[in-house]
């Protein structure tokens, strides 16, 4: 797919840009093909009516966050801190933000010492599109495939945009972060690292496991989960709402993985493919735990004032997760692609 | 396949004293025997060499805390082994253990516990000791040749304080 894709194993990864949507991302890839801090015009952006869901935003905001986590093919790592694509991904940012807000709503006041139990109680409601039974009993093969590709936009980086937190966190809420990073990044040992557990999955289907291969394919609220933790975690002032997602995500992780993992033996495959989904069934019920108690529950205690952003930080991952499996139920209902466009055959 | 290696930390910490001799100079197959054989050598020769174990352990003994609403978690230093004494293959450092008694997996939690809403505190469930209150008169321990009944599952309890091992369910 692309020439900067076929280095397995030396630790490096590249995206090839994709294809440009509607004005977000034309000005963004055009000016990342000039010199670093090339002007990108900001005042006469369009406001996003549905920024969540809008294909050409997200893509344009999950481009700039990526500048800090990978190299793009053709562009100068100096972009990653020009201050015109900075003030560019702010515009972004503030539209993705002002969607979430509406999405959320209104979180009421939490006392730091009630945090776990808020989480607690914030999943056990939580009634999201049963996604995952679908997968179980009924998803085809080509329905389970686009899942895996929704899912690479994150699962290749697994465990980074929550790592942007380490260096801010202190004392036992940061022990906690790392006590359940390390296990994300296979205890020290590369072929255990979750995102390659996933890598596995991908190419044990036949799909391209190279970082950033379906771009392409992958649409606004696709973008937009992953978008989520990047916006939350490489944004300090976000500290509570990255802790308060990692919660949440380890807390409906085990029981959905389970049924993923079904779903591809119900389909005649073995631990080749299911061994990611297997691992995350007891990797996430033993991080789940530290996450919203020893991670999240200790830090509203040191710092009560960051609760609320910790249950935003949830809430948002709840309600953007069922919007997303809507999507895909709503797509797969009407018998058409969850994708932007059909998968190449494998 | 143990996260440090094939061998479990328990089993070079009991070999260590006993075979320090013999390991100064061999290769290890861990990198905690790495650091144990070449502890050993700085050892070597001196009276360090019945230095307190405790001081080479790395990972911390074992500890085991009920999570609220869910699962044990386990850290440190300890071996998981099946009823004939074979070793349960933990695959990370910190792992879960059922408590909920509903997991396809155990003795691992899967999280089921989520889907049968079970609750339990993240404490002590017994009742008190007797020296911190009075207990009522059906309460009252009769002497251990008449209560001590083991359950199915080999714990002593007494016959009417029920509480004993309630958070334990199989």
């Amino acid at each position: 797919m692309s020439t900067l894709d076929a280095l397995p194993g030396l630790g490096t990864r590249a995206i090839v840009l994709p294809e440009p949507r509607g004005p977000f991302s034309e000005r963004l890839l055009a000016a990342l093909r000039q010199e670093p801090d090339t002007a990108i015009a900001v005042a006469d952006l369009p406001v996003s009516a549905r920024p969540l869901h809008d294909d050409d935003l997200q893509l344009a905001l999950y481009i700039a966050y990526e500048l800090h986590y990978t190299a793009l093919a053709g562009v100068d790592d100096a972009w990653e801190w020009s201050p015109s694509l900075l003030s560019f991904q702010r515009e972004l940012e503030r539209q993705f933000e002002a969607g979430l807000r509406e999405l959320v709503g209104d979180v009421d006041r939490v006392d730091g010492e009630e945090v776990g139990d808020v989480l607690q109680r914030l999943v056990a409601e939580d009634e999201g599109p049963p996604l995952s039974r679908f997968a179980e009993t009924r998803a085809t093969r080509e329905q389970m495939l686009e899942h895996v590709v929704h899912r690479s936009a994150y699962q290749l980086k697994e465990a980074d945009p929550h790592s942007w937190a380490i260096p801010r966190l202190a004392g036992p809420p940061k022990a906690a972060l790392l006590e359940i990073q390390f296990d994300e990044y296979g205890e020290g040992r590369a072929e255990r690292v979750h995102a390659e557990l996933f890598a596995g999955t991908m190419r044990a289907l036949g799909l391209d496991a190279s970082y950033g291969a379906y771009l392409d394919w992958l649409p606004g609220l696709t973008l937009a989960t992953v978008n989520l933790m990047s916006l939350f975690g490489v944004n300090r002032r976000w500290l509570g709402a990255i802790v308060g997602h990692l919660a949440a995500f380890e807390m409906t992780s085990s029981i959905p993985n389970r049924r993923y993992g079904n779903a591809w033996r119900r389909l005649g495959h073995g631990p080749d493919v299911t061994r990611f989904y297997d691992e995350h069934v007891e990797a996430d019920a033993v991080h789940e735990n530290i996450a919203a108690w020893d991670l999240a529950g200790a830090l509203a205690r040191a710092d009560p004032p960051i609760a609320e952003q910790i249950v935003f930080g949830a809430r948002a991952l709840l309600a953007l997760e069922a919007r997303w499996a809507a999507h895909l139920l709503d797509c797969w209902g009407a018998g058409r692609t969850s994708l932007l466009r059909p998968l190449p055959a494998s | 396949m143990h996260p440090w290696g094939a061998k479990p930390q328990s089993v070079m910490r009991r070999s260590f004293a006993s075979s320090i001799a013999s390991e100064v100079g061999a290769p290890t197959p861990t990198r905690i025997g790495d650091r144990l054989a070449v502890f050993a050598r700085c050892c070597a020769g001196t009276k360090a060499v019945t230095v307190d174990e405790s001081a080479l352990d790395t990972v911390g003994r074992a500890t085991i805390v009920p999570y609220r609403d869910g699962p044990y978690l386990v850290r440190g230093d300890f071996s998981l082994l099946d009823q004939d004494g074979s070793e349960i293959s933990l695959g990370r450092r910190t792992i879960a253990l059922c408590r909920c008694g509903k997991s396809r997996m155990r003795p691992f939690c899967d999280g089921t516990h989520r889907l049968s809403g079970f609750r339990a505190p993240g404490a002590d469930e017994r009742v008190p000791p007797a020296d911190e209150r009075v207990p009522p008169a059906d309460e009252r321990v009769p002497p251990a040749d008449e209560c001590a009944m083991p359950d199915e599952a080999g714990i002593h309890r007494r016959d009417g304080a029920g509480a004993v091992g309630q958070g334990i369910t199989r």
